[in-house]
């Protein structure tokens, strides 16, 4: 199935932007920086859907299609992708590690960067900052054995297509 | 040398595990508490506190130097007392000259097991008798990984029996609370909207703490901290002095004695006795000194601005009113009074930095024990062997 259609040869290049910023922009918002968040929506997604939309000569209402259409496939996908990582690496984990699935194999734990807290707990909620804590480590782990930015690239296929295809969705 | 220090960590480990053993037999059956236990595991000095569940008294309360040494198989007798083969903490610095010295941790997090796990001993050796289990909440560098958490696991596994890692600069923000005076009108509660600077040894970390604990977004960290400072200092003090022989040990030794960031401080001098061919030279190395701490200075402040601006417009008036300057950094001679000046001297308007002082390491323990009082069952990873 096909999601692209031909557009002028300088489209592609925008459309591309558009599909890297929306996928990074799901993939910050699951591991709650939201800031990094807000200024892709809030900044850097608007001007280049203002430009890609002036020049890329689709009429206004196929635009909001098209964007409408990769947003919720982007999200699902992002949203699956989190999903499949956590299945398959908590499956990897309990096997190499014999059945415990908190153990983390020395050569992955290695590749790990700081564990910190996706989102926020009051002060006064101990028990809630030990939950996050943990959720956090086990987060930190499945980036650590399977970074969601590359797996993600199948995404970036989809949408963008292969070999310079001109970007731009079916209306 | 290094299979003498395995040895002697053999043996030394077997000892340990006879005394604990002997200490665990001795409680059976007379009690059958839980202990809860607060760490603060740092590089130079861990603070450890201890109480029983349920109890608010707390039943120990030590700070130990985090130092371990192995006394060499050619020591001769009567020299070590008891003719131990591995000395800890203070004991460890009394007969340095006797022992192989080892900081089993670096930068915060453990970079010598055998030695960890012999020290983690010790420290369990310190704690009441009588105990059916210990619970014990460690706390960990904000910029730490997974592989320093494992390590740290490792360490202390049939040390305690259960065990959880919780980021330093929480465990600093709760324990420097005092939740006795939150009614009080005029205490300022330190975790409603304040900035803490943490920096130890390894890293400095910049942290909002705004009623809640701070998420990925609320943080700063960066490898630059106490070690980093050490090593300025050395390197200026060999470029000036290259025949000197000073080691990173002695500079440590100088930075906590002389460490300044404001040029009025300065006004005693940071002279180092060194010895060179056997005979001691007086070294004057103020300048160096107060370079290597200008450096982190500059750093702290950098994180502290970038920090600022992140923060809720709305909430940095306030803000600003409770910079805290936590971990060992914080010792350093008119480092809260300089960040303020730079602050001040960068626009920002009313602002007041304060300084934990040499307290930091109790109030990372003593959030510690705070958290460890919390905890639900689900929260403790069991250690095997514990």
């Amino acid at each position: 199935m096909s999601y692209l259609s031909a557009a002028p040869a300088q489209i592609p290049h925008l459309w591309d932007e558009i599909v890297h910023s929306t996928i990074e922009a799901c993939i910050l918002r699951k591991e709650g920086r939201e800031r990094e968040v807000a200024g892709l929506i809030q900044e850097k997604l608007p001007t280049l859907i203002r430009r890609w939309s002036s020049t890329c000569g689709l009429s206004p209402e196929t635009c909001k299609r098209n964007l409408r259409a990769l947003f919720q496939r982007v999200q699902e996908g992002v949203e699956m992708g989190f999903i499949h990582r956590r299945l398959i690496v908590d499956e990897i984990c309990a096997r190499l590690s014999g059945g415990s699935p908190k153990a983390v194999p020395a050569a992955v734990a290695a590749e790990s960067g700081p564990i910190r807290l996706r989102r926020r707990v009051a002060i006064d909620d101990v028990s809630g900052m030990l939950d996050a804590m943990a959720e956090a480590e086990l987060e930190t782990r499945r980036e650590a054995i399977l970074p969601m930015r590359p797996a993600a690239s199948a995404l970036i296929h989809l949408f963008t297509g292969a070999e310079n295809s001109p970007a731009v969705l079916t209306a | 040398m290094k299979t003498t220090t395995l040895k002697t960590a053999e043996k030394a480990t077997e000892s340990i595990n006879a005394t604990v053993t002997i200490k665990n037999n001795e409680s059976t059956g007379i009690t059958s508490t839980t202990l809860l236990v607060g760490l603060d595991w740092g590089t130079n000095t861990s603070s450890l506190m201890a109480k029983s569940q349920g109890d608010a008294a707390v039943r120990l309360s030590e700070q130990i130097p985090t130092v371990v040494g192995f006394v060499p198989e050619n020591v001769l007798e009567g020299i070590i007392p008891n003719n131990a083969t591995v000395l800890f903490g203070r004991e460890a610095q009394k007969y340095k000259l006797h022992v192989n010295t080892v900081r089993p941790l670096k930068g915060g997090v453990i970079d010598d097991l055998s030695a960890a796990s012999l020290f983690a001993q010790h420290l369990r050796s310190r704690l009441p008798a009588g105990v059916k289990e210990v619970r014990a909440v460690i706390g960990m560098p904000a910029s730490s990984d997974l592989a320093a958490r494992e390590n740290a696991r490792t360490a202390v596994q049939g040390v305690f029996n259960k065990v959880i890692f919780v980021p330093e600069p929480f465990l600093a923000a709760l324990g420097f609370r005092d939740e006795t005076r939150l009614s009080e009108v005029e205490y300022k509660d330190p975790v409603l909207n304040s900035l803490y600077v943490d920096i130890g040894a390894g890293s400095t970390d910049v942290c909002l703490v705004q009623g809640h604990y701070p998420t990925v977004e609320d943080q700063l960290s960066a490898p630059f901290a106490g070690d980093a400072v050490d090593q300025i200092i050395l390197d200026g003090i060999l470029a000036n002095y290259p025949d000197c022989g000073v080691t990173l040990a002695r500079v440590r030794e100088l930075k906590e004695k002389f460490s300044f960031v404001l040029a009025d401080d300065a006004a005693t001098p940071a002279v180092a006795t060194v010895m060179v061919a056997g005979k001691p030279v007086k070294l004057d190395v103020t300048r160096q000194v107060g370079a290597g701490c200008q450096a982190l200075l500059d750093k702290a402040f950098e994180m502290t601005r970038e920090l600022i601006t992140r923060a809720d417009p709305d909430s940095v008036n306030e803000l600003l009113q409770n910079v805290i300057v936590t971990g060992g950094g914080s010792l350093i001679k008119g480092f809260g009074v300089a960040l303020q000046t730079r602050l001040l001297e960068e626009g920002f308007e009313n602002v007041r930095v304060s300084v934990l002082g040499e307290n930091y390491k109790d109030y990372v323990a003593r959030g510690a024990l705070k958290v460890a009082g919390q905890a639900k069952d689900r929260h403790w990873q069991t250690l095997i062997g514990g």
